[in-house]
């Protein structure tokens, strides 16, 4: 009797299973994609460690912790501190917002050491965000194939090891698709509330306000701002999203004296600086090597940025656009490609071109894996094109 | 319209635009009373290293290149000492002079190298927020006769903070992740002589 009723509800599962838009099967695939990509990243990078690198044996975890990982972890285990580094100076650790280090530190409560703790929060991040953009996708009215590309697109992208290391990328993504989900779900409070981790967890989370501010009018109209009081709800996003910055400028105005002391650290250690985007990007270009391989990969994330506009999903497009228009004012041109790679809308606009479309779907993944297994070389090797 | 009783989206409205209120002037706040924490750690550091550099006599002559003790005297401003000076990294720079007796007015003779500075620009030096003498940037990259006599009326309090700013505008340099920050290399201080002004004529 029992054996019959376990065989009948096992049938049940592998036959529900076996339907595409099963929740439960689609969260497999989620989690295949995921572990595929993780895998061939650890094999490529411990190949190379192996093969080219100096013969030093180290971790598995220290390959996901390279560039600003140490500055993460360093906040995490011993908070902020006004100290330079010996070798850069005005270099301090207040260039790092708080929502990662301090997620970290309580992951690290489960027993973990701090690189570990670290990883796993980021790696928790990346499945959550990868659920949320599949979600997103089918919200928008995309197909459930094409859904399930963008996600593939996102594991597979070159320089997605980035969604595994100890740096924001992932949580980034995360507070992002979540913002955006549930504001065009109109669950306000929750949108409002990852806004605000949002711009905790990064300088630029504050540009999800385009979105908001561009979902407003897309949704209700322009009048809406002319009578803010005949819908507040609708307005909750926008005014939650900046309460992580200033909650940040607040600590840091308390510890230092400095409520900017995120800028100034930039701008004294790391050099940054601003300029018209024509000249940046010109100087970018003109300048070769890995500057002028990050700025060709923004451009071309701008160009598949326009593809927004033929989905009119034209609250996207004003965060893509805003973010460019960041990106291309630095004068520090590092770290351009990851940083347009968060931008998940991009990827749905990909999946859109991509569905029904076996082959060419094949082939941008096997191009992208060709890519990612060179970034992932130059990561592991600590080359200055991978940061 | 939201569908919400009114009293509801009152309140609502009410506690945004009283949110939205709070981070004005939380901004405001911060814009006002922030001071650049990396200039204040500098300063500090400055003012700590003055006593046990305080000169006993004058003339003296200072070098501003790594590994010499008067380079601590530097204040908000500076990148670390190289061999060949101290490059400026944002104006204005300060420099503490630790002259507690002062003997009369002091003749300060700078040796200012400006590698990049656009024509127009110039180099302004300060004591106690007066400009005491300017110093245009030429096509010479050393700036010639830099010096300043610094009347002892106009000291009020000891040590000394000489300021020297970049006056005009500065283009944004090309990044250069060798010789960051932006401005570094734009203006190198060398060396400073300092004597009692009245001896010198």
């Amino acid at each position: 009797m029992n054996a019959a009723t376990t065989g009948s509800r096992g049938s049940r599962v592998l036959a529900a299973l076996r339907r595409e838009d099963h929740p439960a099967r689609i969260a497999l695939v989620i989690l295949a994609l995921y572990l595929l990509s993780r895998l061939g990243l650890i094999a490529v990078g411990s190949l190379t460690r192996q093969t080219l690198g100096d013969g030093v044996a180290e971790p598995l975890a220290n390959l996901f912790c390279r560039w600003d990982c140490d500055w993460y972890l360093q906040v995490q285990r011993s908070g902020y501190s006004t100290a330079s580094l010996e070798n850069g100076p005005g270099m301090t650790n207040y260039s790092f917002f708080p929502l990662l280090p301090l997620l970290a530190r309580g992951v690290g409560a489960l027993g973990l050491d701090a690189l570990h703790a670290l990883l796993l929060t980021t790696n928790l991040c990346f499945i959550a965000a990868l659920f949320y953009v599949q979600r997103y996708a089918v919200l928008v009215g995309l197909s459930l194939q094409a859904s399930l590309i963008a996600v593939a697109l996102l594991c597979f992208t070159p320089q997605s090891y980035v969604f595994s290391a100890g740096i924001t990328e992932s949580l980034f993504l995360l507070l992002l698709v979540m913002a955006m989900y549930h504001l065009r779900r109109r669950h306000y409070l929750v949108s409002g509330l990852a806004g605000a981790l949002l711009s905790a967890a990064r300088p630029n989370g504050f540009f999800f306000l385009l979105f908001a501010l561009a979902w407003l009018v897309q949704e209700f109209g322009p009048r809406v701002f002319l009578q803010p009081w005949r819908r507040p709800e609708a307005f909750v996003p926008v005014v939650l999203a900046p309460l992580g910055l200033l909650l940040f400028w607040s600590w840091c105005f308390y510890a230092t004296g400095d409520a900017f002391a995120q800028q100034t650290t930039i701008r004294q250690g790391w050099g940054w600086a601003a300029d018209l985007p024509w000249r940046v990007m010109a100087n970018h270009l003109q300048q070769g090597g890995p500057s002028r391989f990050w700025a060709i990969c923004s451009l071309v994330a701008a160009v598949v940025s326009l593809g927004l506009l033929r989905l009119r999903l034209y609250a996207e497009f004003a965060l893509c656009a805003g973010l460019f228009g960041l990106f291309w004012i630095s004068l520090i041109s590092n770290a351009m490609l990851r940083y347009c790679i968060v931008l998940f809308p991009l990827w749905l606009v990909l999946a859109h071109a991509l569905d029904r479309r076996p082959l060419a779907t094949a082939a941008t993944l096997a191009s992208f894996g060709l890519l990612g297994g060179w970034l992932m070389v130059a990561w592991t090797l600590g080359a200055y094109v991978s940061l | 319209m939201s569908t919400d009783p009114a009293w509801r989206r009152y309140t609502l409205f009410a506690l945004l635009l009283l949110l939205g209120l709070m981070y004005l002037a939380a901004v405001n706040h911060f814009r006002r009373h922030s001071r650049n924490f990396l200039d204040t750690e500098a300063q500090r550091r400055a003012e700590i290293a003055q006593w046990p550099l305080a000169p006993r006599s004058l003339p003296q002559h200072w070098v501003f290149s790594a590994g010499r003790e008067e380079t601590r005297l530097l204040g908000a401003g500076w990148w670390p000492a190289e061999a060949d000076g101290t490059n400026l990294i944002h104006s204005p720079g300060h420099v503490l002079l630790p002259l507690f007796l002062l003997p009369g007015d002091l003749r300060l003779e700078l040796s200012l190298d400006a590698y990049r500075l656009p024509p127009g620009t110039a180099i302004s030096a300060r004591v106690d927020g007066q400009e005491l003498a300017r110093w245009p940037a030429g096509t010479e990259r050393r700036i010639a006769d830099a010096s300043l006599v610094v009347p002892a009326a106009r000291v009020r309090r000891a040590p000394i903070d000489l300021e020297l700013q970049i006056v005009g505008a500065l283009q944004p340099l090309p990044y250069d992740p060798f010789t960051r920050p932006q401005h570094k290399r734009l203006l190198v201080l060398r060396e400073l002589r300092i004597s009692a002004a009245a001896a010198q004529q």
